[in-house]
């Protein structure tokens, strides 16, 4: 149960652990405060609680296909939002959207992420014995988590100053374009988008189930095994903002901002 | 109401259940979950068509049926059923296992050509083929 507990925490937390990394790049280089951060755990405690407590009426709801709709939406607001980040930052050059967008993608992403690993928790924590398993196990995930999100951030930093100064914009591109290819995952399994034939399996590569799989799926959503569908998507919703941000500002970076605060 | 608004609604309700029968338009393969093991183990279904594959969870825990073959991933609650489509898929064995309790809930689907199904759910897994439209 150890092992199995830091495996699920590390796959429902990374994508949590990564944000945050990536969001505090983004503001703390807008020079916006980094008390949103708390805000945004506060609120996203007050929305866990009812999410859990109808999560299985929720799922049983459209004929057991509730939570991969409910999910489906949370992975498309989380992509909206992300490009109303960059959107704020690059063109209207306000702060102050980044900052309620920064909250709200921190919320949903922590909502949906935590939800997903509280029904293990509390369906496994009254069995005998796995208490003890249950607590070092989340200990060991948050410790790991923790050091990933760390590097990452100091990595981003370092490479918006060094050598891309837009690295934490396109990570956050990266990153909301993989929360569609999460979504769109969802919906093929419920049968609402068309299966159609898969583009390559790039399992005997990277395997999805591998670490480092977990680690570029929470990252950039990372998928071994890509319908036509799935990748036109990506692809489309990756470069169409960058080249819009590009027509519009003629470089896609972070240089000279003013903001609004 | 005015005519445009009532045909609107029409159209509307009608695609809710045109959409509705799509979805049910699928051959149904059943699934439980006990004591953290799968019954049956092994599921035969026929190549190149989808399914629906229907997953009861009789235990008291819930569980997660996973698996990276078929690019799957969905939550069970305790006493509760989740459905999932699969397929349409080429012949192969396609592991799944319960994200929850993988060393004891492991399973697989077995996808061969309708012939061979045929041949296999009547002698194996006829009880799991619950409905066939």
């Amino acid at each position: 149960m150890l092992i199995n507990t830091v495996i699920l925490f590390l796959r429902d937390a990374m994508p949590l652990a990564l944000i945050i990394a990536m969001l505090l790049s983004l503001t703390i280089k807008l020079q916006i405060n980094t008390r949103w951060l708390y805000s945004a755990i506060l609120i996203s405690l007050f929305t866990m609680i009812p999410f859990i407590s109808y999560i299985d009426v929720i799922a049983q709801l459209f004929d057991s296909r509730g939570l991969e709709l409910m999910f489906s939406m949370i992975y498309g607001l989380i992509y909206i939002l992300i490009i109303i980040t960059l959107w704020s930052i690059h063109f209207k050059e306000n702060k102050r959207y980044a900052l309620y967008c920064a909250v709200a993608i921190f919320v949903l992403v922590a909502t949906q992420n935590g939800a997903n690993f509280l029904v293990y928790i509390t369906g496994y924590w009254r069995q005998i014995g796995a208490v003890p398993s249950l607590f070092v196990g989340v200990a060991l995930g948050v410790g790991i988590c923790i050091s990933i999100g760390i590097l990452l951030y100091f990595i981003t930093v370092l490479s918006d100053d060094n050598i891309y100064p837009a690295s934490s914009s396109l990570l956050l591109l990266f990153f909301g374009a993989g929360q569609i290819n999460h979504a769109s995952n969802q919906l093929l399994q419920i049968d609402v988008l068309p299966e159609s034939q898969l583009l390559w399996d790039a399992n005997f590569l990277l395997p999805e189930s591998s670490e480092i799989g977990y680690f570029f799926s929470a990252l950039f959503g990372y998928d071994a095994t890509p319908t036509l569908f799935q990748a036109l998507l990506y692809v489309g919703l990756l470069f169409i903002p960058m080249a819009v941000f590009r027509l519009h500002k003629g470089k896609f970076d972070l240089h000279n901002i003013q903001g609004n605060s | 109401m005015s005519k445009r608004q009532m045909s609107s609604l029409i159209f509307f309700i009608s695609s809710f259940f045109v959409a509705f029968a799509v979805w049910a338009d699928k051959e149904q393969y059943a699934l439980e979950i006990k004591d953290h093991l799968f019954y049956p183990a092994e599921i035969v279904i026929p190549a190149n068509k989808k399914i629906k594959l229907i997953i009861y969870n009789r235990d008291d825990t819930p569980e997660e049926f996973d698996s990276f073959d078929l690019n799957r991933e969905k939550v069970i609650f305790p006493h509760k059923k989740a459905v999932i489509y699969i397929g349409p898929l080429p012949e192969g064995r396609y592991e799944f296992f319960g994200e929850y309790n993988p060393n004891s809930a492991r399973g697989a689907l077995l996808v061969t050509s309708a012939e061979k199904t045929k041949n296999k759910a009547t002698i194996n897994i006829a009880p799991t083929v619950i409905e066939a439209h």
